[in-house]
């Protein structure tokens, strides 16, 4: 069965820092985007361990499954290095990153033709995708695991614009600023969306209350 | 406003997405509706479910079976050439990619309006242009060259022509023929002029007639 990752195991906002935050000096991630546009591998391998699982976990949140996350990361990876010399290196690399995500995932979503299927093949996948937290009691497990598989249910029922604003403004934890950047749009569209999201959510987290 | 109108800004209240004003006009209806005061409570309830998703972190296998994918696959791939990254950085250098684009359309606007203004000056319809005369053969430098206007002698001056000869009648002839539609015999006060023009076709010839008109 498909899961989200264990909650008890990590703090959310030192998650979002390791996962978000850009270290080094800005020379040095300039000269490290410039020998890795040139294609110097050993470089982009820096790129790709600094920001894999920000990409991956973003694609398992957008997409549902680890399979398709997998697929998506690698997708996003390889689009990376064949246009890094178009990314400007004044620029933070992070919104560049979770644009391409967001795209690479909505095509992997469009070519989806069996929602259903992926519910299935979510059950298979906990612990080869999972990090399991021992302390907890199989219990609690199997309790966590029912709520992550309503919640991919429930995400699985919003329109794809509405779950992606969702995604990234209410689990992701950007700001509508930083949402709208993203997807390109308005901040105004980026609030209406994330309203109707928290709405439609609300009555189909209904059940788990 | 009835509640329905409130629903959607609830839905942000929650999360603190509204501006001062807006969360000030959704306090004071929540202090009077009790169902409003609901509809927060369980928003909150399952926004904090939401939320539970956003910890926690995927299983190190999977990022290294997504890294080693991936750097098997940029073993195959060419990087991008290097006169690519290079005209790259001069076009985009210290520019937004949308400032740079509508940089490059304002020149190409500009400098077609200018182009097209210049065009339209000098077509301007209603006024004649002169008649232009590519060359004037001239006989003599010395010679007075009555030539009004419009005519305009824009090129080179030429060589003089050189004067007509009169033959004198041949000797042996014993009765002289006289054929009449031979051109008269030129005189040496009158002076041809040859116009040529920049129409190779076209080409004006002066004969002064004997009063030197």
């Amino acid at each position: 069965m498909e899961t989200r990752p264990d909650i008890s195991l990590f703090d959310a906002n030192a998650l979002w820092m390791s996962q978000s935050g850009e270290t080094g000096e800005p020379s040095e991630l300039a000269a490290l985007f410039t020998r890795a546009a040139s294609g110097d591998a050993a470089a982009f391998e820096q790129i790709v361990v600094k920001h894999e699982r920000r990409v991956l976990t973003l694609s398992w949140r957008l997409l549902g499954t680890m399979e398709d996350a997998q697929d998506a990361a690698q997708e996003v990876f390889l689009r990376t290095f064949k246009y890094l010399h178009r990314f400007d290196v004044q620029k933070p690399f992070e919104p560049w990153l979770v644009r391409m995500t967001v795209n690479v995932c909505r095509n992997f979503g469009r070519k989806r033709q069996q929602r259903s299927a992926v519910l299935v093949m979510a059950g298979e996948e906990t612990d080869r995708a999972e990090q399991q937290d021992p302390s907890r009691s199989p219990y609690q497990e199997l309790h966590s695991e029912q709520q992550r598989l309503m919640l991919y249910r429930a995400l699985d029922g919003l329109p794809e614009k509405e779950r992606t604003a969702f995604v990234l403004r209410d689990i992701e934890g950007m700001t509508t600023a930083e949402t709208a950047e993203a997807l390109g749009s308005s901040e105004g569209t980026i609030r209406s969306q994330i309203s109707s999201a928290r709405l439609k959510m609300r009555k189909l987290l209904g059940g788990m209350r | 406003m009835n509640c329905s109108a409130f629903e959607g800004l609830i839905a942000l209240y929650v999360e603190r997405d509204l501006r001062e004003s807006e969360r000030a006009i959704v306090e004071l209806h929540l202090q009077a509706c009790a169902a409003c005061r609901d509809l927060a409570h369980e928003l909150r309830e399952s926004q904090s479910i939401v939320k539970n998703l956003r910890q926690g972190a995927v299983h190190p296998a999977a990022l290294t079976e997504v890294r080693q994918r991936v750097l098997n696959e940029v073993g195959n791939l060419e990087p991008a050439p290097a006169w690519v990254l290079v005209m790259h950085r001069l076009i985009f250098a210290g520019l937004h990619r949308k400032t740079a684009i509508a940089g490059v359309v304002l020149v190409a606007l500009v400098s077609g309006g200018v182009w097209y203004t210049q065009t339209r000056v000098v077509s301007k319809p209603g006024i004649e242009a002169p008649i232009e005369i590519a060359s004037v053969e001239l006989p003599s430098a010395d010679v007075p060259l009555d030539v009004h206007e419009p005519l305009v002698v824009v090129s080179r001056p030429v060589a003089p022509v050189e004067p007509v000869e009169v033959l004198p009648p041949e000797e042996e002839s014993t009765t002289q023929v006289i054929d009449e539609r031979a051109p008269p015999e030129p005189r040496v006060s009158q002076i041809p002029m040859k116009f040529v023009t920049d129409d190779p076709d076209i080409i004006i010839y002066w004969l002064p007639s004997d009063k030197g008109d």
